[in-house]
Order: C-alpha cells, then sequence, then structure tokens
C-alpha cells in the first residue's frame, strides 16, 4: 500500500510502458531485454509476454536497459502476453 | 575519449542477444540500425567501446569501430589539422583584438571646423590606428568645446571601430555656410619659399616662390569628388627663408682736449664766509683749473690761501682707428640684431655690412638668414 502511494502502478507492477508518438516513434520502458531486431519487426521481452512493434525501416534512437525508443514508419505495436491473446495497438 | 562517440558494426548471428548483454552492462546504445541478417550498426560512447568488444568477443560476434560521430569527429578531424587550428585560433584572437584597436576617425557635420578639429586630434596625440582605450573621448568632448565656443555641441563616441566627432553648429534656419565662413593661410612677413605643407585648403605658393607680407598662401578651398567646391578654414605649415637686419651708426671722429701749454696761475686768501680779494677771471676761453688750498691758521684763525691754475685748451675732432671703431660697431649692431630675432633662434648663416656715412659715421648692419613658419591664418 505504502509503495503504491509513493511509485507509479507501472514500477511496482513491473509492468512495460509504452509511449507512442504519432507513427514516428514508440518508447518502451521497463522491457526485459531484445527478443528480435529486424527493420520490420522489434520484439522486446517483458513481464508476462512480449511487446512486439512493426513497420518498415525500424531503427533504435536509443537502447538501453531501462527504455528503448524505436523510430521509422510503424504500423503496429502488439503486446503479447504469453498464454492469453495478445493486446494490439 | 570520454563525451565522444563512436559507430560501430557488429557482425555476427542472434545480435539481439549481443545487445541485451551491452544493455546489461549498462552501455548505451543509439542509433542502432540493422544492415541485413548478420549485420548491425549503432552508436555506442567511445570509452565504453572497450566493455562492448569484450562483451563481443565473449560471445563470438565481430565488431569494429567505424569511427567517431558528432563533436569527436570534428575533435578528430582539428587533430588532424593542428596547424588549421593554430590558425583559427590566431585569426579569432586577431578579429578580438582588432575590436579594440581605433582604425578610423569620422568628422559629422564639422563644417569649416573640419580641417582645425583635425588637426586638433592629432595635437592631442589622436590618430588612427591606435589602441580604444588610449583615447578619452570626454576628455576630447571638453578640449573641443573648449576650442569652438561657437559650436553648440560636440558628441564624441563610438561607432564599432571608428571614433566619430559630431558637431552640432546650432545654425539657425535657412542660414547656410558661404565663402564667408571659410578664411585663408596668408604671409606673416616677407620670405623666400622653402617647403609648403597644407593641411587643409589649397596651397598656392610651392618651394622658391617669392612672396611678401600679406600674400595667400593656402587659400580656404578645396575641390569635392564633383566638379564642386567647398570652403574650409585653410590650415598649413609655410616654412620660409627670412632675413632679419639691425643698424648701427657710429662717429670715426671723437672730440679730445688739446693744451696749448698756455697756464695762469692767480692766488687769494679765503675764510669761511668770504675771501679777502676777488681772483682775476680767466684770459682763456677755455680752461682747466687745478686748485691748491694751504691753510694759514688753525681753527683760531680760519684763514685760507688759494692758488689756481689754470691751463688753455681747445677741443678738436681727432680720427679714431677705423678697425677699432668697426670692431666695435659690429659687436653693437650683432647684439641689437640678436635681442631683435631672440637670443635662441637658430640663425643659417650671419654677417655685418659696413658702409661710410657723409665721412663722419660708420653704420654697421647685422644681417641673419633664418627658417622660420610665416603662415598666419587670416581672420
Amino acid at each position: 500500500m505504502l509503495a503504491e502511494a509513493i511509485f507509479p502502478k507501472e514500477v511496482v507492477a513491473d509492468v512495460p510502458r509504452i509511449t507512442m508518438i504519432g507513427t514516428e516513434q514508440v518508447r518502451v520502458e521497463q522491457h526485459h531485454g531484445l527478443a528480435m531486431y529486424q527493420p520490420e519487426t522489434i520484439l522486446f521481452r517483458a513481464s508476462g509476454g512480449q511487446v512486439r512493434v512493426t513497420g518498415k525501416a525500424l531503427r533504435f534512437l536509443r537502447y538501453g536497459a531501462a527504455e528503448a525508443v524505436v523510430t521509422g514508419e510503424i504500423t503496429g505495436v502488439t503486446v503479447e502476453q504469453v498464454g492469453k491473446g495478445g493486446a494490439r495497438a | 575519449m570520454k563525451g565522444c562517440w563512436v559507430r560501430v558494426e557488429a557482425e555476427g548471428l542472434n545480435l539481439e542477444r549481443l545487445i541485451r548483454k551491452s544493455a546489461g552492462a549498462e552501455i548505451p546504445i543509439r542509433r542502432m540500425l540493422r544492415k541485413g541478417d548478420r549485420r548491425l550498426r549503432a552508436v555506442v560512447p567511445e570509452d565504453k567501446y572497450e566493455a562492448l568488444e569484450q562483451i563481443a568477443m565473449e560471445g563470438g560476434w565481430r565488431l569494429r569501430p567505424l569511427g567517431r560521430v558528432g563533436g569527436g569527429a570534428l575533435l578528430t578531424k582539428l587533430g588532424r589539422r593542428w596547424g588549421f587550428c593554430a590558425a583559427l585560433v590566431l585569426a579569432l584572437c586577431a578579429i578580438v583584438l582588432s575590436t579594440q584597436v581605433m582604425w578610423r576617425v569620422t568628422l559629422v557635420d564639422a563644417g569649416v571646423y573640419a580641417a582645425d578639429v583635425s588637426a586638433c586630434l592629432l595635437e592631442q596625440g589622436i590618430r588612427a590606428p591606435m589602441w580604444k582605450h588610449d583615447v578619452d573621448t570626454q576628455r576630447l568632448r571638453e578640449v573641443l568645446e573648449w576650442r569652438y565656443p561657437d559650436v553648440a555641441r560636440i558628441d564624441c563616441g563610438w561607432r564599432g571601430m571608428t571614433l566619430r566627432v559630431v558637431m552640432h553648429a546650432g545654425l539657425a534656419e535657412g542660414e547656410t555656410l558661404t565663402a564667408e565662413g571659410s578664411s585663408d593661410v596668408i604671409a606673416l612677413r616677407d620670405g623666400l619659399i622653402d617647403s609648403v605643407v597644407t593641411v587643409a585648403g589649397t596651397a598656392q605658393v610651392k618651394a622658391g616662390d617669392l612672396v611678401r607680407k600679406g600674400d595667400v598662401l593656402i587659400k580656404g578651398v578645396e575641390r569635392t569628388s564633383g566638379e564642386g567646391e567647398r570652403f574650409v578654414a585653410a590650415r598649413g605649415t609655410v616654412m620660409a627663408r627670412v632675413w632679419d637686419g639691425a643698424a648701427i651708426r657710429m662717429p670715426v671722429r671723437e672730440l679730445d682736449t688739446v693744451y696749448s701749454g698756455r697756464t695762469q696761475t692767480v692766488q687769494t686768501v679765503e675764510t669761511p664766509w668770504f675771501d679777502l680779494w676777488q681772483t682775476p677771471s680767466a684770459d682763456f676761453d677755455a680752461c682747466d683749473t687745478q686748485m691748491q688750498r694751504l691753510a694759514l691758521g688753525g681753527w683760531l684763525i680760519p684763514l685760507t690761501i688759494r692758488r689756481e691754475t689754470r691751463h688753455e685748451y681747445a677741443m678738436q675732432e681727432m680720427p679714431r682707428d677705423l678697425s677699432q671703431v668697426k670692431t666695435e660697431a659690429g659687436i653693437a649692431a650683432m647684439r641689437k640684431l640678436r635681442q631683435k630675432v631672440g637670443f635662441d633662434a637658430v640663425l643659417l648663416d650671419k654677417w655685418v655690412e659696413y658702409s661710410m656715412i657723409e665721412y663722419d659715421e660708420l653704420q654697421a648692419v647685422a644681417v641673419c638668414e633664418r627658417i622660420i613658419d610665416i603662415a598666419v591664418c587670416e581672420r
């Protein structure tokens, strides 16, 4: 309770936080590593599943343990949960 | 180098694992781009490259640097061209220093005072180029306002590296400067022109010209860039050979006393109050008298015998030694000349001319030659 009162929810729950700016940039925070990187598909490992970013000419502006910023012609961001259907954005 | 970034290319299988490992080692990665199935390019900090290289070596990936990017690349290029960098630094320093130098002086609305203001600035030691901090604009303004009381206001300031002197004459509306506002430089005395230095105006004479007192030496007119003329207060220095003289007259004869040889001796007894008998008058027209007194008694009997011996003489003009007269006259004339021109005057040449005046006077004229400035502003 005290942790929830002080820290944001995603920090406490250790879930990925995805921020998308138009169709040109997406920021993925609190990921658990890069599973796949292709110019059309980027796959991040996340708590309870993975995050898929699809598009064209995808490249990283920044990549770190805390966050990754992907740019390019982004056509979709999908959160795929293990054992469940993925949530598509 | 810390703060620099380097582009790297990684080659191998499962490059995502390399990326995860580098992220785990807290190696920030930027501008990561896939270049095919087995190749990937990214930008990493230069000081983290060794750690990334170690990770790649452990995992079997091939990693090679492609060179610095951003500011680091610029530093690399400059490092190879140190001469260019040194020249660039020197140029920047020169530019900064040059802004501290006064390169030009501009006079605004100076009118007929333009030439004189220029001369005044030179007298104050202000001439381009010189350091700006050596120019006291406040003091300069005070000097100019004192020098030109007819000018309403004078502003001295900077416009970049140019000293601007703005003179506000305060003329009434409609009044314009005409030829009457200008002035010429005229000759103070007669002379033979030696050199002419024109500060303002147009010179009317040249070296070798003979000028009389009052002749115009520099006219207060200047030609403008077009066909027009503008009137200025003429200024300049005109050096000329001038001659000064001083005359002394001295007689070549002198009156001298000549004794004839004839004498007359008379004597009488005198008291403090009267003579016992009167002495006869002198037989000569002119004589020198020699007197002797002999006391007869003491203070009880105040009687004295007075004996006079008269020597006849006549005054005659006798000729003096001419060489002696010339010497004395020459010395006197030269002294008079020095008093006239000044004892500290620098003389090019000096001499004395002698002449007889009516056979009884010698005239000595001392003459000196010197070079002086005969220019004077006509008011």
